[in-house]
């Protein structure tokens, strides 16, 4: 009986030892992985351009219709107003569009400065340029995207 | 015998925990290699990498230009490059685009007949981050027109800027 304890009291040591080692193993796994800056704006950026790219321009013809819409963003089903707490109510993005010339934006068209674009502690930026055809009229439809939030991105 | 016995457990347990050490470690190296870096995704995540909506949005509208078109049909091949080079030129040099080339190819009725090139690449470049080929195809009377876009990209944020 008294072996017994003694066995069981050296498995409860160790068992507490090994708890404690996997334990500091997850944690430090899970900190080196995520703990890491993860900057996903081009990428959100590149989401919203590729919903605009969608709206605006079907099987390589503009969609007059869309894009002269006074209301694009609305018509487009795109929202830039963040609501987080953090920028509620302070523009993050800016949407540049220029055809051939002819050129519309939405949001703060400031965050697409290009001295700034992508620049440390800077907005995000990214630019496409697409061959559309309107009116059987070759023309280049060029999209700037811009996404700010620089605090979430230190 | 109670001692031998004690022993047996705690080398058991020795072995047990350094097999628990070497198991965590090999998860600590992997985890360091494939950890993500700031700007990117793991492997082929970047989600704009992915669709090439605007290359494909240009080839359709190459295809539908009746100029172009009309040049095509009238085989006038060299003259369809002229028209259409610029256009890829101009949207592959957009600054920064990190699209390393750009190969189009004309088939009629199955068969190569030009091969428009912004920057010569090789199919199946091995360390291209992707590579994408799109095709179009549009008839004229009885013969079939193939219009093939193939691009491969250097890296992750290939598509954007």
């Amino acid at each position: 009986m008294m072996n017994k304890k003694g066995d069981e009291k050296i498995l409860i040591f160790y068992w507490i030892i090994i708890l404690i080692i996997i334990t500091i193993g997850i944690v430090a796994g899970v900190v080196h992985v995520f703990g890491s800056n993860l900057d996903i704006r081009k990428a959100e950026a590149g989401l919203l351009k590729e919903k605009l790219v969608d709206c605006l321009v079907d099987k390589g013809e503009l969609n007059s219709r869309n894009y002269n819409s006074v209301n694009l963003l609305e018509t487009c089903k795109i929202n830039l107003n963040d609501n987080t707490a953090k920028y509620k109510g302070i523009p993050q993005y800016a949407i540049n569009l220029n055809l051939d010339g002819s050129e519309r934006n939405f949001g703060n068209s400031d965050l697409l400065n290009e001295a700034l674009c992508n620049q440390e502690n800077q907005p995000a930026c990214i630019s496409s340029i697409i061959y559309v055809l309107e009116n059987n009229q070759g023309k280049f439809l060029a999209i700037k995207i811009a996404v700010r939030k620089t605090e979430k991105n230190e | 015998m109670n001692n031998k016995a004690e022993i047996g457990a705690t080398l058991t347990w020795i072995v047990a925990t350094i097999i628990i050490l070497v198991i965590i470690f090999i998860f600590m190296v992997v985890s360091g290699v494939v950890k993500i870096t700031p700007g990117t995704f793991i492997g082929k995540g970047e989600i704009s990498a992915l669709k090439f909506p605007e290359q494909q949005q240009t080839l359709y509208a190459i295809s539908k230009d009746t100029e172009i078109r009309n040049l095509i049909i009238a085989e006038e091949y060299d003259e369809a490059e002229v028209r259409i080079k610029p256009i890829l030129e101009k949207i592959r040099t957009t600054p920064g685009k990190p699209i390393s080339g750009w190969n189009l190819e004309i088939y009629k009725n199955g068969e190569k007949i030009k091969k428009i090139t912004t920057n010569e690449i090789t199919y199946g470049l091995p360390n291209a981050y992707d590579k994408q080929n799109f095709y179009i195809i549009f008839y004229n009377v009885q013969d079939k027109y193939k219009l093939r876009l193939y691009l491969e990209c250097q890296d992750v944020s290939c598509g954007d800027t």
